[in-house]
């Protein structure tokens, strides 16, 4: 399963998302849309959104920290 | 699944509740959606107790870490029902339902919305309501701030240093923000739009254009933007207690010194339902009051249900639950 997430250090529901993967032990990819100028613009391309954060869990986006939704992609239920 | 006592919401009223609930030896669970609440659409707390300066993120993780070191359960589910049934309460959320003989609600505000044409197609496609979450996102673009508060003028003042041009919109001739915000974001290159009100968001796939109008003239205006933030202030989604509790006419929870509600329409008392934090009438929005206050509605309902009549001075000397 290929997990990424985009965020930014000074997000505070990025760094939710990311303590809920790590509680979980789930590998991720972090993209830090505010360091990689290309970040922004591929995560608005991909996902058709324009917030953070977002995980897409096998290139499936989920948008936002939204618990439910990433405990049903990444089978954690 | 049965409580003492549901808390509806995680944010600093509903932790502090949980924690004197759990000191109390109540079987606690939390229930909310998400877990901080508004204190998570800032980046740094500075006028906490203790933390001359600590991010958001961190103290709620303080938090949360604090509630379940005294064994008290937080599920991350949405709460679409509150019933009162023999002996206590049924929560209804959008996958379980669980019963409790008290519930405190503690679910805060949310951001409020313009209710115009365009916002519900547009958001998170243009429009935002948590600038921290995704200014950064609008880097080199035209962007637009409706509101005359706090909140508005420093999201400007980020978007300031991130977007081409940042226009702040706002309905009077006045602004509720600081003096020295105004002044700051005006020194920033900040154009203010004044007596304005946005009728109509456009675009294609995101966010293209804002009509406004002047409410003296009444004449309209397209003004090119990629990006909206709404900080028009917060309000109680009341749609889940209004019949159960007594609100005032700004839809807050109305509640006594003792954090107890009311049969709706009513000086009555609602035995077993109490409120704390941001979505009762206690005025000064604070963390420091909110936590204050869901302390008052655990111990409150422990009184209640141990039939203990509240009198003076209560403290918190219990041992800690090992």
């Amino acid at each position: 399963m290929e997990v990424v997430l985009y965020s930014a250090d000074w997000c505070p529901w990025c760094q939710r998302t990311k303590m809920f993967l790590k509680e979980n032990k789930i590998k991720f990819k972090e993209v830090n849309v505010d360091k990689d100028p290309n970040a922004a613009g591929e995560l608005i391309e991909k996902t058709g959104q324009m917030g953070i954060p977002v995980t897409l869990v096998d290139g499936k986006p989920i948008i936002g920290y939204d618990i439910p939704r990433l405990k049903q992609a990444l089978k954690l239920e | 699944m049965e409580f003492d006592v549901i808390i509806v919401g995680a944010g600093p009223a509903g932790m502090s509740a949980g924690i004197y609930a759990s000191r109390r030896a109540l079987k606690t669970l939390i229930i909310s959606e998400t877990i901080g609440g508004q204190i998570m659409s800032t980046t740094w707390i500075e006028n906490y107790p203790g933390f001359k300066q600590i991010k958001a993120v961190d103290l709620v993780k303080k938090f949360e870490d604090h509630v379940k070191s005294f064994g008290v359960e937080i599920i991350q589910e949405l709460v679409i029902g509150i019933k009162e049934v023999d002996g206590g309460f049924i929560v209804k959320t959008n996958s379980n339902e669980y019963k409790a003989k008290a519930v405190i609600l503690a679910f805060g505000k949310s951001p409020r919305t313009l209710d115009v044409p365009g916002e519900k197609e547009y958001s998170g496609r243009g429009i935002s309501y948590c600038a921290t979450c995704d200014a950064p996102l609008f880097k080199g673009m035209p962007v637009a701030v409706v509101g005359g508060g706090n909140s508005a003028f420093e999201t400007a003042h980020l978007l300031s240093q991130i977007a081409s041009k940042v226009y702040i919109i706002h309905r009077s001739e006045n602004f509720r923000a600081f003096e020295t915000l105004v002044e700051d974001v005006k020194n920033r290159g900040v154009e203010f739009i004044m007596n304005a009100e946005i009728k109509e968001i456009k675009g294609d796939k995101f966010v293209k254009s804002i009509i406004i109008e002047n409410n003296k003239t009444g004449e309209k205006r397209e003004l090119q933007v990629n990006g909206l933030f709404v900080e028009i202030g917060s309000e109680v989604k009341s749609e889940l207690i209004k019949d159960l509790v007594k609100l005032d006419e700004s839809k807050h929870v109305v509640v006594n010194e003792k954090a107890e509600t009311f049969y709706p329409n009513s000086d009555k008392v609602r035995p077993g339902l109490f409120a704390a934090g941001d979505l009762t009438n206690v005025p000064f929005k604070q963390i420091v009051v909110s936590a204050g206050e869901g302390c008052k509605a655990a111990l409150q309902a422990y009184n209640y249900i141990h039939g203990i009549e509240t009198k003076g001075h209560v403290a918190d000397w219990s041992a800690a639950k090992k």
